[in-house]
């Protein structure tokens, strides 16, 4: 085994550790929508500190493995994409503190919304459940395949804002705060997009954009 | 893009031994190209190939071709002498010869008939500029080259070669023997002269070919396993056994 394998190990480690971190955000902040606990969305925001920890330490872990010894190749790779996976993990955290955000500042949810939040949330929580499973795999091919999940998301989101436009239980306020709130899913589900694309630039060297 | 040398199904033998096998591979004019690979691997015998060193070697046989502007050297017609003043060489520890430094330049031009001492005095200022040295030493250019440092002694060689006007400059690990200023001074020097020269170097350090290099060609036992692109060949290899050498995961 070479030095820079158990950098690489640590890097891939953190990185993981980070994503199973903003899972528990993401169950977190389910449930304080469910009952709108303020408490709870408090832990939230709280939880986001250690997710950027991991951040700072795959960044830290990053630069020394550049430092002292000069990755090439599939190890150059592998350096890359963990500090690109980890800034989009980053920010996929934030948008679970931004909902966390709302639970603290709003009023309580009608059923519907409820029910169709949930459901967006899973089919999000999937994604990147899968987005990470591959990465842990070093899985391009599925990898490729993951992005069509976020298609379900977009649909979701359309889904939802139409059903509150039409809703009457809310005032004009209220249905810009829920879209905005439930937004931040849609756009998580983006960034784990951009994760699919930094699994296949570490395994295959290639640069693909998903539309 | 213009070539400077086309080799085809180069074979080269020691003796029963088979040190190069079937070698096809195109040099290209004014760019620096990196050959690496593990110790033994045939690099530097390919190297020297280039400028017919190896005709030196006894037991030393070659198949095949190397084309240099459209004329295998290896012709039986071949001006060897002038071959070598087109393709100059510099070598792993500087070696200059026990004189001054002004008469190691012109040792080459002297040698091909060149008297004239003001033409003699201009090759020394240019070839001294160009090796990056000219402001270090003209003042003391009658002074005895091995008083310099290492690192000055190897730009001395560079200018050295440079002062036969040639082609091609190979370089066999040029830097192995110099401390990290004095190495990074060559590296310089190398990215200014690929503008007139072709380069063609032979380096067991990774960073150094990533850093210098246009083009690099991985040597694996007499073959030529990867020939691309440096920022193909470090980024994104094909073949696993570049990538396992270049990882450091070899063997």
């Amino acid at each position: 085994m070479v030095k820079i394998d158990d950098k690489l190990d640590n890097l891939k480690q953190v990185v993981l550790h980070m994503a199973t971190l903003i899972n528990n955000m993401y169950g977190k902040v389910y449930e304080c929508l469910e009952t709108m606990d303020v408490d709870k969305a408090l832990e939230v925001i709280k939880m986001d500190e250690f997710v950027n920890r991991c951040e700072e330490e795959v960044n830290d872990t990053a630069i020394e493995c550049l430092a002292l010894l000069s990755p090439v190749a599939s190890d150059l790779r592998k350096v890359i994409a963990a500090i690109k996976i980890t800034t989009d993990l980053e920010r996929i955290g934030d948008y679970s503190k931004n909902i966390a955000s709302f639970v603290i500042k709003n009023d309580d949810l009608d059923d519907e919304t409820k029910k169709m939040t949930k459901a967006i949330m899973d089919e999000f929580l999937t994604m990147l459940d899968h987005a990470m499973d591959a990465y842990a795999k070093e899985d391009s091919k599925w990898a490729m395949q993951i992005p069509d999940e976020d298609e379900i998301i977009n649909k979701k989101f359309k889904e939802i804002s139409d059903s509150l436009r039409t809703n009457e239980h809310y005032k004009a306020d209220d249905i810009i705060n829920i879209s905005e709130m439930i937004r931040n899913i849609e756009r998580a589900g983006d960034h784990t997009k951009n994760i699919c694309e930094h699994i296949i630039y570490q395994v295959k060297g290639q640069h693909i954009e998903f539309d | 893009m213009d070539t400077c040398f086309n080799v085809t199904d180069l074979n080269l033998y020691y003796g029963e031994k088979q040190a190069l096998k079937n070698i096809n591979i195109d040099l290209y004019k004014n760019k620096v190209t990196a050959f690496i690979g593990p110790s033994g691997c045939g690099k530097s015998t390919f190297l020297r190939c280039l400028n017919r060193m190896n005709d030196l070697i006894e037991g030393c046989k070659i198949e095949g071709n190397i084309l240099k502007d459209g004329i295998n050297i290896y012709e039986t017609k071949t001006d060897v002498v002038e071959l070598r003043t087109k393709v100059g060489m510099v070598f792993q520890k500087p070696n200059p010869f026990p004189m001054s430094i002004y008469e190691n330049i012109v040792y080459g031009p002297k040698c091909h008939g060149l008297k004239n001492k003001a033409e003699l005095n201009k090759i020394v200022e240019k070839s001294l500029k160009q090796a990056a040295l000219w402001d270090e030493v003209h003042d003391r250019l009658h002074e005895s080259a091995l008083g310099l440092s290492g690192g000055q002694q190897q730009r001395l060689c560079i200018a050295r070669a440079i002062a036969m006007q040639p082609e091609v400059i190979l370089m066999d690990e040029p830097t192995s023997a110099l401390d990290p200023i004095a190495t990074s001074k060559i590296e310089e020097l190398i990215e200014t002269l690929k503008n007139d020269y072709t380069i063609i170097i032979v380096t067991h350090s990774m960073q150094q070919a990533s850093r210098v290099s246009d083009y690099t060609a991985f040597f694996l036992l007499g073959d030529i396993i990867e020939y691309d692109k440096t920022s193909v060949i470090f980024q994104n290899p094909k073949d696993k056994r570049t990538e396992d050498y270049i990882t450091g995961r070899f063997g």
